[in-house]
């Protein structure tokens, strides 16, 4: 009888393991959930007529912002332009993509278009690129824009996906903001220095063209400040990366709107904050220089590394000099020997080795300016008429602004240079080093 | 009594089974099985490198077939073609040819079965650049595909010398060299890149890199030979000064080539010189420095 109860009971239980009553949380499994979650991300990329119009600041602590008309289509394929250079600007390029799902839905440029060239390693500094990212987390949804997150920098960039409207649809109109900011601050032809001025506030300007920074200077309480921002090109405006606040402006600016004229000169606009401004070349700079001519005094002596075109003449003439070797600017180096400064004309025939003193009176300004005042020769008379007019050159009256020296290191020592630039005519300039 | 309970019991259990015995429908797998879309690209891959020799050719990215701490970005996809027709000309039909290599099965058997393309240069910390990698004699990955240019002998050289090198190492990852090659010139030294291939040559080593180590020493032994024709060889190794270091290196050129002999029954002239004939072929020109 006692089998009998057991066999009871362990028929229940038996009876109870077979008893199956599922309720799923889901209403699809979780392959089926992921399947036509990927699926809905590819529709939606691949919806808008006009497609996509990004701009994508790769990392805005380092670099600026590059944008990009993406068009996905269903099969996996998408064109895109972007406004790298003229080229990439005008030449649709086709390449694959996917959407699949690592730890998020995750949007892979899978051959190399446009976009990769911010991730190149062959790009910036070799080996690093632009610390760009060609694979992307989708992260959210508003209205009709896309936000996605860099995968390879863990969601420290931010690749945000517009909807295009047709008036998007080329990059021209970036492309020539890009270039007038690029013909501005680095033609030969125009006056060196860069001056932003905003409202009553003058700004220093100067463009990094590989880095797409803006590196801006200003005096704010006596003192010089120094701020950078990278930067994209929109039809109209340079946009920040993030907004800055400039002395004696109430609210932070976004962006510098600026309408090109025909021969393409950006003039600025800063209406639509309620503000003055223009941006132009001068031969002053808007702040002093002045680090630079203290680290010129403390060197003593530089030989000039080269000229710009202005002075390449005169320059080329005392290089016919019998055995020239270099051109050596004295700054300080035989006043603290009791005797005045000197431009010389280093030659060597042989072990025979002569310096043609032509002997200046430098004034190292407080504002950082250097000027100079003939003395007359000591010993090259005999070439005085051919250095002649590159000293009167030097010594003109407004002097040189005299921008701060950059070092370098090698294994035989540290090279300096620095850049002086005409404040009569800062066309004028001249670069000199020395290894120390 | 005890016959009826054990009856009861069974009627029992054969009931209980009788319940588990349910037919679900499971609904259709989720798992894609189907052959995917081939695009042009993807079904030359399929016929010239997939069915001949079982090669898979992966350019699409996909990081976890590489080195996650690098920079790396994928190929052009309008370089892949003319890359791998070069691959074919230069490496695969030499390998191919009965006359040379007696082994039909040769290259079924030993080809890497996995080629990952990759896009840019392999730059590594030390300032030196990786143009290829093999791992375990199945995969191998090739960098640089988009510098690439069939017309220019200098790149078509680089990738070539690259793919002899990684299969030099497949080879002696299958039945290893005689070891006496590892003791003719075994001062082997992890700043090799210090040294210009000149100073390496007047050490006995082929080249800078060989210096690296003795399997990489075999692999660019190989890649050097199998990437010039014998008579370019002989005269690399003829203006070398230093005595010793030629000697080195026909030394280590005589155990190659016995190795060639001996265990793939492969006369490495005769596979020298049918390279040297492909990459005639292929009607290169010198790049401006004239290589």
């Amino acid at each position: 009888m006692r089998i009998f109860s057991y066999a009871i009971i362990v028929f229940s239980l038996l009876l109870i393991a077979c008893q199956k009553e599922e309720s799923t949380v889901f209403n699809a499994s979780a392959d089926e959930r992921v399947n036509k979650t990927l699926s809905e991300y590819v529709s939606l990329i691949s919806k808008p007529q006009n497609g996509w119009k990004a701009t994508y600041f790769p990392d805005s602590t380092k670099y600026g912002g590059w944008t990009f008309l993406m068009k996905f289509e269903a099969d996996g394929s998408v064109n895109m332009n972007s406004d790298f250079n003229q080229f990439t600007t005008s030449n649709q390029m086709k390449s694959k993509y996917r959407v699949s799902i690592t730890q998020a839905p995750t949007l892979t440029f899978e051959t190399y278009t446009y976009i990769h060239l911010l991730s190149d390693p062959g790009m910036g500094v070799p080996g690093e690129g632009l610390n760009g990212d060609f694979e992307f987390a989708f992260d959210r949804i508003v209205g009709d824009t896309i936000f996605l997150k860099s995968q390879s920098r863990k969601g420290k960039s931010v690749l945000k996906l517009v909807a295009a409207k047709s008036e998007d649809l080329s990059l021209d109109k970036n492309f020539e903001i890009q270039s007038a900011l690029i013909q501005l601050t680095s033609s030969p032809n125009l006056p060196y220095f860069k001056t932003l001025r905003v409202g009553e506030t003058n700004i220093d300007v100067s463009y990094n063209e590989d880095k797409r920074e803006l590196i801006l200077k200003y005096l704010k309480d006596g003192e010089i400040v120094t701020v950078s921002r990278g930067v994209s090109f929109q039809k109209d405006r340079i946009e920040l990366a993030t907004p800055v606040l400039l002395p004696n402006v109430s609210k932070p600016l976004p962006s510098l709107p600026l309408t090109i004229d025909a021969a393409g000169v950006p003039s600025l606009n800063l209406s639509e904050y309620g503000l003055s401004g223009s941006l132009t070349a001068t031969h002053i700079p808007a702040i002093p220089y002045l680090t630079g001519i203290v680290d010129i005094q403390k060197l003593e002596m530089m030989v000039v590394k080269s000229v710009s075109e202005s002075l390449s003449d005169m320059y080329n003439e005392i290089k016919k000099i019998p055995y020239f070797q270099s051109l050596q600017f004295y700054f300080n180096y035989p006043v603290k020997n009791g005797v005045l400064n000197e431009i010389d004309i280093f030659t060597r025939a042989g072990s025979k080795r002569t310096w043609y003193g032509y002997q200046i009176d430098w004034d190292f300004g407080d504002d950082g300016v250097l000027k100079g005042t003939y003395r007359g020769t000591t010993n090259g008379a005999a070439y005085e008429t051919i250095i002649k007019p590159f000293i009167d050159k030097i010594c003109n009256p407004d002097g040189f602004t005299v921008l701060d020296v950059i070092s370098e290191n090698y294994s035989s020592g540290t090279m300096y240079t620095v850049e002086l630039v005409s404040r009569a005519d800062s066309r004028d300039r001249l670069k000199l080093n020395i290894l120390q | 009594m005890k016959t009826n309970i054990i009856a009861l019991c069974l009627v029992a259990l054969a009931a209980t089974f009788a319940s588990c015995n349910k037919e679900e429908d499971l609904g259709s797998s989720n798992i894609k099985i189907e052959t995917p879309e081939r695009t042009e690209l993807d079904k030359w891959l399929y016929d010239n490198f997939v069915v001949p020799y079982n090669i898979e050719i992966k350019y699409r990215w996909d990081y976890s077939e590489l080195d996650i701490e690098k920079k790396l970005v994928p190929p052009l996809e309008s370089m892949i073609k003319p890359y791998l027709q070069v691959v074919k000309d230069v490496w695969i039909a030499p390998y191919s040819d009965i006359s040379i290599v007696p082994d039909k099965y040769f290259l079924k058997k030993l080809s890497p079965k996995q080629f990952i393309l990759v896009g840019s240069l392999n730059y590594n910390t030390d300032g030196t650049v990786t143009l290829g990698t093999a791992e375990g004699g199945r995969k191998i990955v090739l960098y640089d595909v988009n510098a690439f240019d069939k017309g220019n002998k200098s790149k078509v050289l680089r990738m070539l010398q690259t793919m002899q090198h990684e299969f030099a190492h497949i080879l002696h990852q299958n039945k290893l060299y005689p070891l006496d090659f590892k003791f003719i010139t075994p001062n082997y030294t992890a700043t090799w890149k210090n040294y210009s291939d000149s100073d390496a040559n007047s050490r006995g080593y082929i080249t800078s890199y060989a210096r690296s180590g003795p399997d990489d020493d075999f692999a660019e032994m190989v890649s050097t030979m199998l990437t010039m024709s014998k008579a370019e060889f002989d005269a690399l190794v003829d203006a070398i000064s230093n005595a010793d270091g030629k000697e080195a290196i026909r030394k280590k050129e005589a155990i190659v080539a016995g190795y060639f002999r001996d265990v793939y029954n492969i006369n490495i002239y005769q596979l020298q010189q049918r390279i040297a004939e492909a990459m005639n072929a292929l009607s290169t020109t010198p790049d401006a420095n004239g290589n």
